[in-house]
């Protein structure tokens, strides 16, 4: 036989050129062989000797089949067929004790009758028919059998069999393994520690004579009947092993698992040599688990791969920490007290022993026996416990954890020893991978400094806890967090944390952290729990307990709890400004009020807070919170339509640009956001949509396509789309706007939601698209009555919006009823005012009340004054249009054409292409004109009009006006062709839109027109 | 059967004790159709005992959620452990044949036998692939898996993670060398 491993040096490069060979059919093979050179050349013989059998392997069945045994006795004798009375090596079997996976265990008996007592056989199941084995076991057998010691289960011999069946003799053993000795006479803990002391000797009695055991577990320490501790199996890993680390056979690889590792040292783990320190790490598993029933790293961690990751790296959780109801009872105490017993000297005795260096546990088991004694004479330990509480304290208040996974890790850690290892990843709702970046990257900066590879290894443990820590991509990120918040908030009631301003802590930020992800519902017991237990025991006035009830507040907030949460916000400010001492706490409670005001359609109170709010901010230093505040005012007085968004825009664009830099943080950017309104208020529409556009591609990337703040960033796009006069990209944006705010909320009633909606519903109304922007007022009231109620301010302007749509529908019934309810109720502020009061003036010019109309339009100006200038200029184009028509429907059109043509001007200055506002006041214009008898003029203005809306959209109602208008001009000018063509269109669209008035108008015409000689005459 | 599920389930996470428990389910099953392998009296060759250890299969399955890899593993774990079995029974055979109670503890594994059986067919085999699983363990383990194990090819694909095509390609390696071994 020739040995293969003789190919073992030049197996690759041969194992290559096999390859190549049976590639290419039989024949070629041998012309092959001869073009090799060079290295391979050297392979020549090798391979012309192999592929010289394949010619026999492949027509003949060689190892096609399993060849037949003929019968015999059983058939076989392996370990499967052992039967009761057979020949093992110089023993004969008497019964079998157990099997498993390594192999089986009889009990025996010399035959020859050599010595009385009875043996443990054990026959492991190897399928190495290793040469040198039967030599390593010579060796080992006369180091194992010297091992003598009452606590160890005698070792006496190994051996080959006849058939080749390894075998070990050892002391047959009667007893229980130790969990279960103990759980089944409920042993109380002092109890159970004597039993573990025998262990410790017997271990120590090995490693003096050079053994260490490699494969302590509960399963190999077994207690007799009277109560001694027998060791089994020592130095026997080694044995079957060899020298390699511990090598299991060929059966536990095949599945390509590790059996548990639960036992494992860091070091065997990591396939490092073993040392007497492994041992003392096994033992103190051992340890955890008589004293607490469990075992350590079992938090919730699946597969076996985890697991060996977390011994390298996590840190158990404190003994005294996962007690058990179960555990308490079965070690004859109450689940309090047990605790309590565990607390203190076991729990830093057992961790020592469980140090991930080698270095840092008991450095031999005696020391580590020695220990134990003490605390069972109730002197104090020789291992010194890390401060834990204070530690950990200190780390949670430096650094405002703020997300979920902070929360979870130092959950996980409570209990452990080394605090200074949490590790704050701060994935902020909405931030985007920079910030993540940074913030990792100075925390690691941080942990580096402290302990490097401590920090490296707690970072993977973070990475393997949240798979995959990204920037948001919508629901996987959520699942995961929340998978993490949610194991967090389970591992926090089972932790007994005594430490109250910790657990208040850890409450606010899971319960933070759940609403970060939109998860309101399970945060809101979460965040009351926090704020009753800080009331509770740590009284209103500490930072902790302002902290919880804001946290508190916010989710109220959301959940739309508005009352509640005022009175939460409220509370905090009522301390806070007695005190005179945090301001960023003082600042976030403002801004909470101003949220709840602003959900309560009070944009008056809400503007009173958010000016506080950045009062408060100025002072204090954390420069990130005066940003928020700055953004804040500026978001406030844009939305309320007030003047004054420019200033705090400014200053926070200003801040910003220094804290950030070039970065592009969540932060900054809503900041650029907010600039940019406040710059299209102040008049810089063009500039203002190129930012926002800037900004919109830059969140996209960062963020994703479905959060929150893209859809507030359409939402300006979609305004100022709408100021630059092209409803339809303001359209597009807002429908998406809506999209990503119903998706974000599920349906929830939000106050994104109501504003995307109302801003489209504008849109809808200034592209003259009415049954649309109907639809579209009537879910931006809807959801604004279901926020704030139905006497809030935005909710009555949607209302007032809907009834102007209704009356551009030409249902003036309704729209006069919608009308008359809201002027029921006094207006909320000279805004809301002005505006409805222009819309109902419509209705009212519409039904023929001109005077009315006129004297409710006249005194509208007013209402903006409040307003920054430029939207004054842009509401005051409007306006004057809407002013104009009204004088021109009452008949007073030299009135009408100098304010027209004022709103032109305006108009004309801001827009780009035109746009339906301008196109209307063009046709008014007209209408002006003919009125007046100046046709051409009338000519040119209806034809600007009806070219628009040709471009625009051809087969709107206002379109078929614009031409009937441009129709009627040119006849009045005589131009009788042009005049029947535009009247021809003019008919296609109105025909079939046409409001009855409308039509009437055009049928009228028709009949002047026809009736005109001109026409006749040209036939 | 109950308890096969949540033993599959500890065992997935690396608990040794369900692993060992799940083995001693599986070993009766296994050994038996190991040993139908060997019995002259079943005709046919590989295609029955396939049967037989998917039928082992199927026990568990009706009663476990097993994904394909599971199964995979299954196979493969079978094919060793009718490996053991086989061997074990190659060398009782051989045993008997030199005449019973052998003197104890040899521990030279000299075999002096000049008459080639079946049994020693096996052993060789068996000896050779370890050496062989000393070059290429892969090889080696696509060797365990048809000969012992009686495995398909698609099977032996998935259990290891290969295209059925270089599975095919590794039997022919394999063969070769163990031929070019054994026979010289």
């Amino acid at each position: 036989m020739k040995p293969l491993g003789a190919l073992a040096g030049r197996w690759p490069a041969l194992n290559a050129l096999l390859d190549e060979a049976l590639d290419l059919p039989a024949g070629e093979r041998a012309a092959w062989l001869e073009t090799l050179h060079g290295e391979r050349a050297t392979l020549r013989d090798t391979l012309r000797q192999l592929l010289a059998a394949h010619a026999g392997v492949d027509t003949n069945d060689f190892l096609s089949t399993l060849p037949k045994l003929p019968p015999g006795g059983d058939g076989a004798i392996g370990i499967g067929a052992l039967a009761v009375g057979e020949r093992v090596g110089p023993y004969r079997l008497i019964a079998e004790l157990g099997r498993g996976g390594m192999g089986a265990v009889w009990r025996a008996e010399r035959a020859d009758g050599a010595f009385a007592r009875q043996v443990a056989l054990k026959l492991p199941l190897i399928n190495r028919l290793r040469q040198d084995l039967a030599l390593r076991f010579a060796r080992e057998r006369d180091i194992l059998a010297r091992l003598e010691h009452p606590h160890i289960a005698r070792f006496y011999d190994a051996g080959i069999s006849a058939d080749g069946l390894p075998y070990l003799a050892m002391e047959f053993v009667d007893g229980q393994p130790i969990g279960e000795y103990c759980d089944s006479r409920r042993l109380d803990v002092p109890a159970r520690l004597r039993q573990f002391t025998q262990v410790l000797d017997a271990v120590q009695h090995a490693h003096a004579n050079l053994i260490v055991h490699r494969d302590l577990k509960p399963s190999n320490i077994l207690v007799t009947a009277d109560g001694d501790v027998r060791l089994l199996d020592f130095g026997i890993a080694k044995l079957l092993a060899g020298d390699g680390p511990t090598d299991e056979t060929q059966i536990t690889h095949v599945s390509g698992r590790a059996l548990t590792p639960d036992y494992a040292s860091p070091e065997q783990i990591k396939g490092e040599p073993l040392t007497i320190a492994s041992d003392v790490y096994s033992l103190g598993v051992v340890l955890y688990e008589l004293l607490t029933g469990q075992r350590p790293y079992r938090l919730e961690i699946r597969s076996a791969a985890q697991l060996e990751q977390a011994i390298v790296s996590a840190d158990p959780i404190r003994p005294s920490s996962v007690v058990s109801a179960d555990a308490a009872h079965a070690r004859g105490a109450s689940p309090k007290r047990l605790a309590r017993t565990l607390a203190g000297d076991l729990d830093t005795i057992v961790l020592k022993a469980l140090a991930k260096a080698p270095g840092q546990r008991y450095a031999t088991v005696a020391e580590f026996a020695a220990d134990l004694e003490r605390h069972l004479q109730g002197l104090p330990v020789l291992a010194r416990p890390d401060s834990f509480t204070y530690r950990a304290r200190k780390f949670v208040l430096r650094h405002r954890l703020e997300t979920a996974i902070a929360a979870a890790l130092v959950v996980a850690l409570v209990g452990g020893a080394y605090a200074q290892v949490a590790v704050t990843v701060a994935l902020a709702a909405g931030a985007g991978v920079a910030l993540w970046q940074t913030r990792a990257a100075r925390l690691q900066a941080r942990l580096a400094r402290e302990q490097a590879a401590r920090a490296e290894a707690v970072k993977q443990f973070v990475l393997s806890f949240v798979v995959g820590a990204q920037a948001d991509k919508g629901a996987t990120r959520k699942t995961t967090i929340f998978d993490v918040l949610m194991r967090a908030r389970k591992q926090l009631d089972a932790a007994s944390i005594s430490d109250d301003a910790i657990k208040v802590e850890l409450l606010t930020t899971i319960g933070g952290g759940l609403g970060g992800i939109g998860e309101l519902q399970l945060a809101v017991p979460v965040l009351a729990e926090a704020t009753s237990l800080a009331r509770a025991k740590l009284g209103e006035e500490s930072r902790v307990a302002l902290d919880a009830k804001i946290g508190y507040g916010w989710i109220l907030r959301r959940t739309g709890n508005l009352d509640l949460a005022a009175a939460q916000f409220e509370a905090a400010e009522r301390t806070l400004r007695g005190s005179g001492r945090d301001l960023s706490l003082l600042a976030a409670a403002l801004r909470g009020k101003r949220s709840v005001r602003m959900c309560q359609g009070d944009y008056d109170g809400a503007i009173e807070a958010a000016w506080e709010a950045v009062r408060a901010a100025a002072k204090q230093p954390k420069r990130e919170l005066m940003i928020a505040t700055y953004r804040d005012v500026s978001n406030l007085m844009h939305e309320a339509q007030r003047a004054g968004a420019l200033e705090p825009a400014r200053r926070g664009m200003a801040l910003a640009r220094e804290v950030f830099g070039d970065r592009s943080t969540g932060l900054f950017l809503d900041m650029r956001v907010a600039h940019a309104c406040a710059l299209s208020d102040a008049g810089d529409a063009e500039v203002a949509l190129t930012e926002m556009k800037g900004i919109f591609r830059q969140q996209s990337q960062l963020i994703g396509r479905d959060s929150l703040e893209l859809a507030l960033t359409l939402r300006h796009l979609g305004s100022i789309s709408l100021k630059l006069g092209d409803p339809v990209s303001a359209i597009d944006s807002l429908r998406e706007a809506v999209r990503i705010c119903a998706a974000q909320s599920a349906g929830r009633p939000t106050r994104e939601l109501a504003g995307a909606h109302s801003i489209l519903a504008a849109s809808f109304a200034n592209a003259r698209r009415h049954a649309e922007a109907l639809a579209e007022w009537r879910e931006a009231d809807l959801t604004y009555s279901a926020l704030g109620g139905a006497d809030g301010e935005p909710a009555r302007l949607a209302r007032s919006g809907a009834a102007l749509a209704l009356t551009r529908l030409g249902l003036l019934g309704d729209a006069d009823a919608m009308f008359a309810a809201l002027l029921e109720r006094p207006f909320r502020s000279s805004v809301e005012e002005a505006i409805v009061k222009r819309r109902l003036g419509q209705l009212r010019s519409a039904q023929g009340r001109h005077d009315e109309a006129y004297a409710l339009l006249r005194d509208a100006p007013a209402g903006f004054a409040v307003s920054a200038s430029a939207v004054q200029d842009q509401q005051r184009a409007p306006w004057l249009a809407e002013l104009g028509d009204v004088l021109l429907a009452g008949g007073r059109f030299a009135e009408s054409l100098e304010v027209l043509q004022e709103a032109r001007t305006l108009l004309l200055g801001s827009l780009r292409n035109g746009s339906p506002d301008l196109a209307e006041i063009s046709v008014c214009i007209g209408r002006a004109q003919v009125a007046l008898g100046r046709a051409d003029e009338a000519v040119a203005a209806t034809d600007e009009a009806s070219a628009f809306w040709t471009r625009f959209e051809p087969s709107n109602r206002s379109a078929g006006m614009a031409w009937l208008w441009h129709a009627r001009a040119l006849n009045a000018a005589g131009d009788l062709c042009k005049a029947a063509d535009a009247l021809r269109r003019a008919s296609a669209v109105l025909e079939a839109t046409g409001l009855p008035i409308e039509q009437a108008l055009l049928r009228q015409t028709l009949v002047e027109m026809n009736a005109s000689p001109q026409q006749l005459g040209h036939g | 059967m109950g308890d096969i599920t949540q033993l599959l389930q500890r065992a997935r996470e690396g608990d040794r004790q369900a692993f060992d428990q799940l083995f001693q389910a599986l070993y009766p099953d296994l050994r038996r159709i190991a040993h139908a392998r060997l019995a002259p009296h079943v005709r046919g060759t590989m295609l029955d005992t396939t049967a037989l250890v998917h039928e082992a299969y199927l026990k568990f399955e009706q009663s476990a959620r097993l994904t394909p890899a599971d199964r995979s593993h299954f196979l493969a774990y079978a094919a060793n452990v009718m490996r053991s079995i086989i061997v074990d029974a190659a060398r009782a055979k051989r045993a008997e044949r030199r005449g019973g109670d052998a003197a104890h503890v040899t521990l030279s594994t000299d075999v002096a036998d000049s008459v080639a059986r079946e049994e020693d067919e096996i052993l060789d085999v068996h000896a050779a692939l370890e050496e062989l699983g000393q070059l290429d363990p892969r090889l080696a383990q696509v060797v365990v898996m048809r000969y012992f194990g009686g495995m398909k090819e698609a099977d032996i694909a998935l259990a290891l993670d290969l295209t059925d095509r270089t599975v095919r390609r590794d039997w022919e390696k394999a063969r070769l060398l163990l031929a070019n071994a054994l026979r010289s």
